[in-house]
């Protein structure tokens, strides 16, 4: 595919999940709190990910240097998820 | 800027970006750093050495206690380690230089500048409440003194500085090894600096982020840390994230440079080297799930601390195996008794009874009981000065001939080593016994039974104290008149024994090779046991020249001074009401910062400082990535961990609220809405620059740039009139709650982001004009792209969590 035509769809995708999320806001009272953040954060980590491997040509590196950025993404969630824990077990 | 206006020598030493005298200068200057610490340390231990003492009064000796950990830990120990990694790693792996030669020379000086400010917040009541800031006791109610906010600006300055180095040495020792150079031929020396720089990587984010809310909080009236919906264990959760593998990135250079120098001297390769890297690795994982060992007594629950006391036990093990190895290559050896040996061998010794002591503490019951009293003390200090700067010491003696080029008085040098060892153990093994002691107290009465063990560790501390001077003295004296070295005094086995002592500046003549094997020999017939790396000299110079660059450069320097004025303006500005909540900043101050950085940026853009990037060297597993691409994403890891951080505890204080603004309530939607837009149209801009340039676009690529900047400053517009709209109409201000602080720093520090991704689009806009990046020269594009998706991405997380959750 043309990369101006790949650029091009890909925003297409990054507005239209966008667009999905501002819409699920009205919404937001008929859906389980727990799923409509879960929705939200997985919909924006979509939008992440497309980015970084399309934007930042992520796909097209060597896995070497996309394992780099996974590893400080491992990182930080771990500090989130063990102070969670804590969190609960407070 | 003109550099011709100050003599030679002393231009030598400001404008150099030579790693070896970046080195000598990191290793000058934490050694000030170390005589100021060990002064305050003297005099704290004179004011305890009987009891009802009055030599310091009570708030003197807090702020005595806590700069002195804040310069060991930070100013000291880690600085005086890369002191020897600036000038070492390069040679040991076959490097020209480090991969930013500038960048280098610019961490060293907000190095030096952040110790300035850490010293002169003594000027303005200098932080007393110990080197971990706890928080609630750095809010404004307990510490009203703005000295703690000098010091968090120098504690801001040094984690840049850091940040700056770790990006450059992983760089450089990923990308610019010797041919034949492999990773697992690499000595145990920069292996510990790789595993170092790992966790430095990591780990300092998270605190600069810490800092940076404790900063706010201060300078603007946020209460991220005061507030009584997890402030406190929100600090404890980030600064020990961060506190606990810094333990190890102050150990694990000192390690590394044992298993150097007992090789060397016991004539033996390091028994289970392969072991040993191995082990430092998984101490480094494994060192950053154990923070929450420091917090058994904050009531942090069963689960949390059963998992803590598993791993924190399960992190001694693979330094067991460090020691154990260690003690292998000894047995049977016949050791050459060098001062550089013997405090490699003391240090072994003291970094077990550390290591075994702090085992005891990993117990949750033992813990509550020994937690904040002097044994707790003894043990950091078993570790920190007995394993750590004795092990470092040995280092300073060992590549002294090499840096200097003289040998130092060697009957001196033992006899430090025997007074230094003596009066270690004096000073802290009574410590250990004095366990019901609690620390930080500034007396105590007689009928504590407490004095006599003070006194005992008060001479052993003036005991060590003076033991320093012999060690300053022979190595001043020597590197004046100490007898030629020679290249190779030691016999050693490393790369940097191959070179002249001492070392010319443009490091190796021609590019170094190394056998398929690892194997290499000196031409004086010494030869390295089976089982290390070598050098074959055969096969040393190949006949491929180094293209090394004598560089000076001036901007460094002058960056590093204007973010110091900056933020020293941001501190010491006058109380906003006589019970102050925040500070006015010292605008003066601040604009000249703001001006001298503008133009240092400028003049650093400008500046002709190629460095030329050798195609021929070992590059696994980056083979592919060029090194400033490689630079970029690494620092965007570090980024990673940042915003991870801020958005962490934007979750933590969030979950720990009773209650929290309704979606909408707050924050217009519409405005968030608008907001993701423009980013996300700023981004395929950005892209398209990038295609434009690719294929040659002139007007293209200015049209993608100027597109990408009006998108930005589109972006700062909405958001800067929903700042305005919610500040104006009462609805909070940041002091109001938690929601207005989480919002105001999250999205302000997004922010800044977009105005220095705007800042770069008009210098690539400027270069762009005079036909730049269209000529298959377009990396500046896709670097800046890189940035400034990243900083989109962070926005696509913003969105939901602020606008719609």
């Amino acid at each position: 595919m043309n990369t101006t035509y790949l650029y091009l769809l890909v925003f297409a995708i990054l507005v239209g999940g966008t667009d999905i999320e501002f819409n699920l806001a009205t919404l937001q009272a008929t859906i389980p709190y727990g799923y409509y953040v879960s929705i939200l954060l997985g919909l924006a980590g979509v939008k992440a990910i497309l980015i970084a491997m399309f934007y930042q040509h992520l796909k097209y590196e060597p896995r070497s240097l996309s394992s780099w950025v996974i590893i400080g993404l491992v990182i930080a969630s771990l500090l989130m998820s063990l102070s969670f824990i804590q969190l609960h077990g407070h | 800027m003109s550099q011709e206006i100050f003599p030679p020598r002393i231009r030598r030493w400001l404008f150099t970006t030579n790693h070896k005298e970046v080195g000598i200068l990191y290793l000058v200057t934490s050694l000030f750093f170390f005589i100021a610490a060990g002064l305050l340390a003297l005099t704290m231990r004179t004011q305890l050495s009987v009891p009802n003492n009055n030599v310091l009064n009570e708030g003197l000796y807090n702020q005595f206690v806590t700069v002195h950990g804040l310069l060991m830990i930070f100013w000291v120990l880690s600085p005086f380690a890369f002191g020897f990694a600036n000038y070492i790693i390069p040679l040991q792996i076959g490097a020209r230089d480090l991969a930013f030669p500038r960048l280098n020379a610019m961490s060293y000086w907000f190095y030096l500048f952040s110790g300035v400010a850490i010293i002169m917040s003594f000027i303005f009541g200098a932080p007393d409440l110990g080197w971990t800031l706890y928080s609630p006791q750095t809010s404004f109610q307990f510490t009203p003194t703005i000295g703690l906010n000098v010091g968090a600006a120098a504690l801001i300055l040094i984690t840049v500085s850091i940040t700056m180095s770790s990006v450059n040495f992983l760089v450089t020792m990923f990308k610019m090894r010797a041919p034949g150079m492999k990773l697992r031929n690499m000595p145990v020396f920069p292996w510990a600096i790789l595993v170092t720089i790992f966790m430095m990587l990591y780990a300092f984010p998270s605190f600069l982020a810490a800092v940076l809310l404790l900063y706010v909080d201060r300078s603007f009236g946020t209460f991220y840390f005061s507030s009584i919906q997890g402030g406190a264990l929100l600090w404890d959760n980030v600064f020990w994230f961060f506190g606990h593998p810094e333990v190890y990135i102050v150990l694990f250079p000192a390690i590394g440079l044992i298993a150097d120098v007992i090789p060397t001297f016991t004539r033996r390769p390091l028994y289970g080297s392969k072991y040993v890297i191995a082990s430092m690795i998984a101490a480094a994982i494994i060192s950053f799930i154990v923070w929450g060992h420091h917090m058994f007594v904050t009531g942090i629950g069963l689960t949390s601390t059963k998992l803590y006391t598993v791993t924190t036990i399960a992190v001694s093990l693979p330094f067991d195996v460090m020691v154990i190895a260690m003690i292998e290559t000894l047995i049977k050896a016949r050791i050459k008794l060098k001062a550089a040996a013997l405090f490699a061998l003391g240090a072994i010794a003291l970094f077990v009874i550390g290591g075994i002591t702090g085992v005891y503490l990993a117990s949750v019951a033992l813990d509550h009981a020994l937690r904040g009293t002097y044994f707790v003390v003894a043990h950091f200090h078993y570790i920190m000065v007995g394993g750590s700067i004795m092990g470092l010491i040995a280092g300073l003696y060992y590549w002294f001939p090499k840096i200097t080029g003289r040998m130092y008085n060697e009957a001196i040098a033992r006899i430090h080593f025997v007074i230094s060892f003596i009066g270690f153990n004096i000073l802290y093994f009574p410590m250990f016994l004095l366990l019901d002691m609690p620390r930080r107290i500034q007396t105590y009465a007689p009928d504590t039974g407490w004095g006599s063990l003070n006194s005992l560790a008060t001479l052993g501390g003036f005991i060590f104290g003076g033991a320093q001077i012999l060690l300053f003295l022979n190595l001043f004296l020597s590197q004046r008149r100490g007898p030629p070295s020679g290249p190779n005094p030691w016999d050693g086995w490393t790369l940097e024994w191959s070179l002249p002592s001492p070392v010319p500046g443009h490091d190796f003549d021609t590019i170094p090779t190394i056998a398929e094997d690892g194997t290499y020999r000196f031409g004086n017939g010494s030869s390295y046991p089976n089982g290390s790396a070598r050098l074959d000299d055969s096969k040393v110079g190949n006949g491929l020249a180094y293209s090394h660059l004598e560089g000076m450069s001036p901007w460094p320097i002058v960056m590093a001074f204007a973010a110091f004025l900056f933020f020293l303006g941001l501190s010491i500005g006058q109380p906003t009401s006589p019970t102050p909540v925040s500070y006015k900043p010292f605008w003066p101050l601040i604009a000249d910062g703001s001006i001298l950085g503008v133009i240092s940026l400028y003049g650093y853009s400008r500046e002709r400082f190629s460095v030329h990037e050798e195609t021929r060297v070992e590059s696994w597993p980056f083979r592919e990535v060029p090194n400033v691409k490689l630079g970029i994403w690494t620092f965007l890891g570090a980024e990673v961990i940042f915003f991870g951080v801020l958005i962490g505890a934007y979750f933590f204080v969030r979950t720990n609220s009773a209650t929290w603004p309704a979606v909408g309530e707050l924050f217009s939607i519409r405005n968030g809405f608008a907001m993701t837009l423009v980013l996300l149209t700023s981004s395929l801009t950005a892209i398209m620059a990038l295609a434009s340039a690719k294929i040659g676009s002139r007007r293209g690529l200015i049209a993608g740039l100027l597109a990408t900047f009006g998108l930005g400053a589109s972006f700062l517009y909405i958001k800067a009139t929903e700042w305005i709209e919610l500040g104006t109409h009462g609805v909070f201000s940041v002091a109001n709650g938690l929601p207005a602080t989480s919002y105001f720093i999250t999205t302000g520090t997004h922010g800044v982001h977009v105005v220095a991704g705007m800042c770069m689009t008009v210098y690539l806009l400027a270069n762009t004009l005079k036909g730049r990046y269209t000529k298959g020269d377009h990396d500046a594009i896709e670097h800046f792209g890189l940035y400034w998706h990243f900083v989109d991405i962070v926005w696509v997380f913003l969105f939901p969590l602020f606008y719609l959750i």
